[in-house]
């Protein structure tokens, strides 16, 4: 089949339009013509409108509501600056009118820091909505919103699949509890432990494919969530879970994560941020076999009893791992489908080093699929020179990192006879050992005159 | 009687009907100065292959020409924005089942000769093959795209999406 890179941008334009926006932010990531394209003020301006629903005048509204009717906007967001002020019967008149406008071609949803009158007008809109697929409901600012009734009765009439809740109070279990039979992906924000644990263990949610925990709030004053305060219920929507993102739970306690990794068993996308796990936990990943995408950037890492056994991961499908050296986890030589790898310092550890070389090959077993290697605040010096010979790597991108000079003349050998084709330093710092055996490239400038076709990003490079 | 030949760029010969060409804007424009009786020729840089699927293509919309000409096939009516993809003609999906290897040449044919309607099949088409696809590695594979990001960049842009960024 031929690429579809032949077509035109105006024909790519015609394809995209048909995508909403979860599918278009799934094209940003295909290739950076579609990212460029994805990106562009012209096609944003099109397809997204912000709005404040105090401020719009009959002039304004006029303007909007042709292009509302064409089907131009299929993204919308309101925000009330001032939350508490009362609309004026202007700026509600022509906010239905917008909304009723826009009703039937709007997918994508988003309502922050909205006033209780700003929620009512839009549940007055809402049957209209009849393709939303994605709701977003925010509040930035310290005052919670009042939700009023009709607003949660109007949730009836959408099929909101994506559910996008930043609310510290009760109104995040009861969103989330009126739109339960449909949800697909479901992120939570800010929300308060008792209401996390309610949100998991009292509602059904069936759909559920995709979790996302941000930050749970106050987690400086209650303890966190203990063992045993999860149930069937949250294990059960765990276990058919495909993504589950657990960011800055620090206090969620890590025997709980412990608990949680035991039941999401089909998971294929894992992330945990900031946050602690245990050996034991690693284990349990381990055992995801399923797994795809593994990002473990983690503060504590409690290796338990036996803290000098490092946990090794040996994961048939996985495919992207992103690891933080501190964490003193190994790759095994059961990684086949390894594509790409970000290895993150700082390396204050000696890990770093046995990572990367654990990288390249275990037991004489290349890793023949690595295509993509990034290394972040990692210091390269003589001896982990072998990670340039995998055969399979083409794009090697380095950042903050440290280099032994040496290296260059490596780097060279490996731009010049092997794949690679694309090559990025940001902010390294190269130094000098000694090592003079290969004369030959000591800079940039000389690493460029070699490879002229290389695209080399150099910004902040220096030398020491 | 008018006769209207589309040679394709490996100089093979297609001669169409002439109510065919009111679906081309780009044929109909080649048309329109021609006398009544003249034969015209028109060169087009597409190969044989995808023309004659093209031709084939036309001929089974030969049948629901009548209403498009009734309504004078406005172009600027076809450019409302339209979102929905599963209501490609039958037809339509019958024939580009067994087109999948040629469906982006068919796109660009389609481009070249101004077949709005045809076009528009292919983005549906398309379309649903993103919407299918599970995964970004998937609507890769599918449309033949090779990934130019780095794994930096490729992570940013991830970030950029939010959080259910690598669905």
């Amino acid at each position: 089949m031929n690429s579809i890179l032949i077509l035109p941008n105006e024909v790519l334009d015609h394809i995209f339009s048909y995508l909403i926006t979860e599918d278009l932010k799934r094209s940003k990531l295909v290739c950076r013509r579609w990212y460029h394209q994805l990106t562009s003020p012209r096609y944003w301006k099109m397809m997204r409108l912000q709005l404040e629903p105090c401020r719009l005048t009959q002039g304004i509204t006029d303007a909007l509501v042709q292009d509302a009717e064409e089907g131009k906007y299929n993204c919308i967001e309101l925000f009330d600056p001032t939350p508490n002020g009362l609309p004026s019967q202007e700026s509600v008149e022509s906010t239905v009118k917008l909304l009723e406008a826009c009703g039937f071609s709007l997918y994508d949803l988003r309502l922050t820091d909205c006033s209780k009158s700003t929620l009512a007008i839009v549940s007055r809109t809402m049957g209209k909505m009849c393709r939303l697929q994605h709701l977003t409901v925010n509040s930035t600012v310290g005052k919670l919103p009042e939700i009023p009734r009709t607003f949660f009765e109007s949730m009836e009439l959408v099929y909101v699949t994506h559910l996008d809740v930043c609310l510290a109070n009760e109104y995040a279990v009861e969103l989330v509890s009126v739109l339960a039979p449909k949800l697909k992906y479901l992120t939570l924000r800010m929300i308060f432990k008792e209401l996390l644990v309610r949100c998991l263990n009292e509602i059904h949610l069936p759909a559920l494919r995709s979790l996302t925990v941000v930050n749970p709030v106050n987690s400086w004053i209650l303890n966190g969530i203990g063992p045993g305060e999860f149930n069937d219920g949250c294990w059960r929507t765990l276990a058919q879970l495909e993504t589950l993102r657990i960011n800055n739970y620090s206090r969620i306690g890590r025997i709980v994560v412990d608990e949680m990794l035991e039941h999401c068993r089909n998971v294929k996308c894992l992330t945990i941020e900031h946050g602690t796990i245990t050996n034991q936990g690693i284990d349990l990943i381990d055992e995801l076999k399923g797994l795809k995408y593994l990002k473990l950037i983690l503060w504590k890492y409690f290796g338990g009893e036996d803290l000098v056994r490092k946990p090794v991961i040996q994961l048939p499908n996985l495919e992207h791992v992103h690891l933080l050296t501190a964490v003193g986890i190994r790759l095994g030589e059961q990684l086949p489908k390894l594509a790409s790898v970000i290895i993150e310092g700082p390396d204050t550890y000696a890990h770093a080093t046995e990572l990367l070389s654990e990288v390249i090959q275990i037991d004489g077993i290349e890793r023949r699929k690595l295509q993509k290697l990034l290394l972040k605040v990692v210091t390269l010096d003589w001896q982990t020179d072998a990670w340039l010979y995998i055969l399979s790597i083409e794009e090697l991108s380095l950042e903050g990192c440290r280099i032994d000079a040496s290296l260059l003349d490596v780097i060279v050998e490996a731009v010049v006879h092997r794949r690679i084709f694309k090559l990025v330093m940001l902010n390294c710092t190269f130094f000098s050992t000694g090592h003079t055996q290969l004369g030959g490239v000591r800079t940039i400038a000389g690493l460029r005159a070699k490879c002229p076709c290389l695209k080399i990003s150099e910004n902040g490079t220096s030398y020491e | 009687m008018r006769t209207i030949q589309l040679i394709s760029s490996d100089n093979e010969f297609f001669v169409i009907e002439e109510h065919l060409a009111t679906l081309s804007e780009h044929i109909k424009a080649c048309v329109e100065d021609a006398d009544a009786d003249e034969t015209v020729l028109i060169f087009l840089p597409i190969h044989s292959a995808i023309l004659s699927k093209v031709v084939q293509w036309a001929n089974i919309h030969k049948d629901d020409l009548i209403p498009i000409l009734d309504i004078g096939y406005d172009s600027d009516n076809d450019d409302t924005v339209e979102k929905c993809t599963n209501n490609i003609d039958p037809k339509d999906v019958d024939f580009l089942k067994d087109q999948k290897d040629i469906l982006m040449d068919l796109g660009e044919a389609a481009v070249v000769l101004k077949m709005k309607k045809l076009t528009k099949v292919v983005c549906k088409t398309v379309a649903n093959i993103i919407k299918n696809s599970k995964s970004v590695e998937e609507i890769r594979d599918t449309l033949n795209i090779k990934c130019d990001f780095t794994p930096a960049e490729e992570e940013q842009v991830r970030r950029e999406n939010g959080f259910l960024g690598n669905i």
